[in-house]
C-alpha cells in the first residue's frame, strides 16, 4: 500500500485503510476505520464520549461490567462504514447491563453477513446535535462546515462554510450565522444551551486537523453533541483521497 | 526568472511599453490584426471622441504586406530597426510558438497573445499552451493570454486590443476572464459614462492570471476599485491571500460565473452533498474582503460607488424621501441587505421642525418630507441628518412631482457630501427624462444614483461592508 504524502498524523504512516468507494468520477477514496478516526480526532484535541471498542461477546461482557456510566449506546461498526442509523446498527438509551447485552445480541443478529470492524460501547452524550464536516475544494482546498444536526441537515440547508484554517473569532461567527445561534445565547433556546466557546474550539481543532492532513478529502462528524460546557464528536466518517492506487 | 519577478514588475512591462509591434497586422478590415493596429494608431477602432493614439512607436509586422494603414510593414520582428517592448500576436495558433521564439530573440519584453486554439480546446491545445509558456520563460518574456482580447490602459493611451472601442480614462480596473464580454462592457461604459483605469482580458492565463492583475492594482495610482469577472482559478489560496491584502486599500468586486455546480454526492456523507463550489466561493470571498455582485450592472455600480466614496462601518442609515411608498420599499430592501435604519432622536425631530417641515411629515425613518417638498425642505433634512453623529450614511429619494426641483435637490446632496465626505450617500432620483439633469449632476460629482431603491440599498450595503 502506498503511503499517503504529507501526513502529519502517525496513523497515516501505518495506514490500515478500509474498502474503497467512488465519491465522484475522478477521485477514488478510502474510508478511515473507526479506531483510526478516533485516534486522529483525539490527537487534535477533539473530544469524544467515553467509549470502549470490543470485538466479541467476551470482551463486551468485560467492558460493560466495568465502570460505564449509564445510559449507554451500543454500535456495530461495519468495515465499510456507512451511516449506522440507516442500517439500524445503533441502539441508544440503554440503562442497564442487561439491556446492553440484549442490544449486543440484536446487533450481532442484524449485522449477520456484514463484515464488522468492531462493536462500540459509548456513554450516551446528552445535548444539542450538530454536524461538523469538511470537504476539500478543487480551488480553495480544505473547507469546514457547521450545521444543525440530525438527519435533516440536507433538507434544512442551514449551515455555514469557511475556507480553513480558522481562528476562534471566525469559528464563533460561523456558529452564530446559523439558526443554531439561539442555543449559544445567554439564555439558550427555550432554556436549552450549548457552549459557544467549546463548540468554537471544536471547529478550530477540526479545521486544523483537515488542514494538516490534506489527504482527508471529506469528513462528517455527525452528530456532534454540544452541552452547556462541552462539545463531543459522537460519530465520525473520514474519507481519504486514494490517488496513488 | 520571470516567475520570480513580482506582479508589479511583470505587468508594468505590459502596461508601459514605449514601442509596440503588431504581428499579423493585416489589410483586411475584418481581421484581428487590423483591429489591434487601429486601436494603437487611432486609440479606438470606432470613433468615440477623446481616444488618443498610442504615443510610442508602432510597428506592423506581416511578410505579405509592405504597408498597412499607411504604415511601413516589416516582414518579421527581426527587421524592426529599434527596440520592441511589447508585441501583440495576431497569428494562427500553429505559428504562435515560432513567433514567440522570434520575439524572444529580438528581446521583446512582453507579449499579448490574442490567438485562440490553446487550452480552451482540450488536451492538444493544453500541450501547445505549455510549450508556449516554456518558450516565453526561456526568454524572460511576460505573456498575457492566449485567447484574449488584449489590454487597454486609458491613462497611458495604450490600447493593445482588438476591442471595438476604447473606454474613457477612469478609476475602476476591470479584469475579465471573458474577452467577448469585455467588448460589450466597453460599449456599455461609453453609453453610461463609466470609465476605466485598466481593462484587461486575461484569456487562458498561460502565465499572468487574474490574481496577478489584482495584485498589480494594489499599487496602481490610477485604480481606486477593482471589478473582476471570473469563471475559474487554479490557486484559490493565493487569490485569498492577495485579495485579503489588496481589499484593505482597494475594494474588489467579483462577479463569478459557474455557480450551478452542486456538491458531490458521495456514499452516505452529508458534507460533500451540502457544500457546493459556489458556496465555497462565497465563503472565501467573505474571508478575504471581496464583495460578490449578482450581475454585471451591480458589479459596476458597486465598483463605481466604491471608487468614488469611502467605505464606512457605521451601519446606521437614514432614508430621506418625498414619497412614502418609495421610502417604505427602500427600507424593506435595506433590511434584506443587513442595513440598520437609524432611529431619529427627539433632538433631530426638533431641529427638523425648527427648519420647517410639513405638518404631515413622517417624524421617523424613513423621513418622508411629503410630496410637495421644495429644495428648502430637502436641505433641512439632508443637512440635519448628515450632521447628526449617530447617522452613518443617507439614502436620498426623490420622486418627481410638479414642484420638484431636481437640479437644486442634487446640489444640496453634493454640498452635504462635500462637508461629510466620510459618510456614504446613495440617491434614488426616480424618473427618466425630467429627472436626468439632477441625476447627471450627482453622477458627475461621484455620488451613486439609481432609478430603483433596491439598487441603492444594495450599493449602500456594499459601501458599509455588509455584502
Amino acid at each position: 500500500m502506498q503511503r499517503p504524502k504529507h501526513c502529519k498524523h502517525p496513523l497515516f504512516r501505518q495506514a490500515f485503510l478500509r474498502r474503497k468507494s467512488n465519491v465522484c468520477d475522478t477521485i477514488m477514496t478510502t474510508a478511515l476505520g473507526y479506531k483510526q478516526s478516533l485516534s486522529l480526532l483525539e490527537s487534535y484535541g477533539i473530544e469524544t464520549p467515553v467509549q470502549v471498542l470490543v470485538r466479541n461477546a467476551e470482551q463486551f461482557d468485560y467492558a460493560i461490567a466495568d465502570r460505564m456510566r449509564y445510559p449507554i449506546v451500543v454500535k456495530a461498526i461495519p468495515v465499510d462504514a456507512g451511516h449506522k442509523t440507516e442500517k439500524h446498527l445503533v441502539v441508544t438509551g440503554l440503562h442497564t447491563a442487561r439491556e446492553a447485552k440484549q442490544a449486543f445480541v440484536t446487533l450481532t443478529e442484524r449485522a449477520r453477513g456484514i463484515p464488522l470492524e468492531c462493536f462500540v460501547i459509548q456513554e450516551q452524550a446528552k445535548g444539542i446535535e450538530f454536524i461538523v464536516g469538511s470537504k476539500k475544494d478543487d480551488v480553495f482546498g480544505q473547507t469546514i462546515m457547521f450545521g444543525m444536526g440530525g438527519v435533516y441537515v440536507e433538507l434544512t440547508r442551514d449551515f455555514s462554510v469557511r475556507v480553513c484554517p480558522l481562528d476562534v473569532e471566525h469559528a464563533k461567527a460561523m456558529l452564530l450565522e446559523t439558526k443554531a445561534a439561539a442555543f449559544f445565547s445567554k439564555d439558550g433556546f427555550r432554556g436549552i444551551r450549548a457552549s459557544l466557546d467549546a463548540t468554537a474550539k471544536f471547529l478550530v481543532n477540526a479545521s486544523r486537523m483537515v488542514e494538516e492532513n490534506p489527504q482527508v478529502c471529506e469528513m462528517d462528524l455527525n452528530p456532534v453533541i454540544a452541552t452547556p460546557d462541552a462539545c463531543y464528536a459522537v460519530d465520525a466518517r473520514i474519507l481519504l483521497e486514494d490517488k496513488g492506487q | 526568472m520571470i516567475m520570480q519577478m513580482n506582479s508589479k514588475e511583470r505587468i508594468d512591462r505590459l502596461v508601459r511599453p514605449k514601442s509596440v509591434a503588431v504581428i499579423g497586422a493585416s489589410t483586411d478590415p475584418a481581421s484581428v490584426g487590423q483591429g489591434v493596429l487601429k486601436s494603437l494608431l487611432y486609440g479606438s477602432v470606432f470613433e468615440v471622441g477623446g481616444a488618443k493614439p498610442f504615443p510610442g512607436k508602432v510597428y506592423p509586422v506581416n511578410p505579405h504586406h509592405s504597408d498597412v494603414l499607411g504604415k511601413k510593414c516589416y516582414p518579421s520582428v527581426h527587421e524592426i530597426p529599434g527596440e520592441v517592448d511589447l508585441a501583440v500576436l495576431c497569428v494562427p495558433a500553429a505559428a504562435v510558438i515560432q513567433v514567440v521564439r522570434e520575439c524572444g530573440q529580438k528581446k521583446v519584453k512582453a507579449l499579448v497573445i490574442t490567438t485562440a486554439g490553446f487550452a480552451e480546446i482540450g488536451a492538444q491545445g493544453r500541450i501547445l499552451q505549455e510549450q508556449l509558456a516554456e518558450e516565453a520563460d526561456k526568454f524572460d518574456m511576460v505573456i498575457l493570454g492566449p485567447n484574449c482580447l488584449g489590454i487597454i490602459r486609458p491613462p497611458e493611451s495604450l490600447n493593445a486590443s482588438f476591442a471595438l472601442a476604447a473606454p474613457k480614462d477612469g478609476e475602476v480596473a476591470f479584469i475579465s476572464q471573458s474577452g467577448a464580454l469585455s467588448d460589450s462592457v466597453i460599449d456599455w461604459s461609453i453609453e453610461n459614462r463609466f470609465k476605466f483605469s485598466l481593462l484587461v482580458s486575461v484569456g487562458n492565463s498561460a502565465q499572468l492570471d487574474t490574481t496577478d492583475f489584482i495584485e498589480w492594482c494594489e499599487t496602481d495610482p490610477h485604480t481606486k476599485a477593482i471589478a473582476v469577472y471570473l469563471e475559474g482559478l487554479k490557486d484559490g489560496r493565493r487569490f485569498m491571500e492577495v485579495c485579503k491584502r489588496v481589499s484593505k486599500t482597494k475594494p474588489i468586486v467579483l462577479l463569478k460565473a459557474g455557480r450551478g455546480a452542486a456538491g458531490t454526492k458521495s456514499a452516505g456523507a452529508h458534507t460533500g452533498a451540502l457544500v457546493g463550489s459556489y458556496r465555497v466561493w462565497k465563503a472565501a470571498c467573505r474571508q478575504c474582503g471581496v464583495i460578490i455582485a449578482n450581475d454585471f450592472e451591480e458589479m459596476f455600480e458597486f465598483a463605481g460607488a466604491l471608487a468614488n466614496q469611502k467605505r464606512s462601518n457605521h451601519n446606521s442609515v437614514a432614508i430621506i424621501t418625498n414619497g412614502g411608498g418609495a421610502g417604505v420599499l427602500c427600507a424593506d430592501y435595506c433590511e434584506e441587505n443587513g442595513i440598520t435604519l437609524a432611529e431619529l432622536t427627539k433632538d433631530t425631530l426638533a431641529t427638523l421642525e425648527s427648519k420647517g417641515m410639513h405638518k404631515a411629515y413622517s417624524r421617523r425613518n424613513p423621513l418622508d418630507l411629503v410630496g410637495d417638498a421644495l429644495p428648502e425642505r430637502y436641505k433641512a433634512a439632508v443637512d440635519t441628518l448628515m450632521s447628526s453623529e449617530y447617522i452613518g450614511a443617507i439614502i436620498v429619494i426623490q420622486t418627481l412631482q410638479t414642484m420638484t426641483d431636481t437640479v437644486e435637490d442634487a446640489k444640496i446632496v453634493i454640498e452635504a457630501k462635500k462637508k461629510f465626505p466620510d459618510k456614504p450617500v446613495c440617491c434614488v432620483f426616480m424618473g427618466g427624462r425630467f429627472t436626468r439633469p439632477g441625476s447627471k449632476l450627482l453622477v458627475e460629482h461621484g455620488i451613486a444614483e439609481f432609478n430603483d431603491p433596491r439598487r441603492a440599498a444594495r450599493t449602500m450595503a456594499a459601501l458599509l461592508g455588509l455584502l
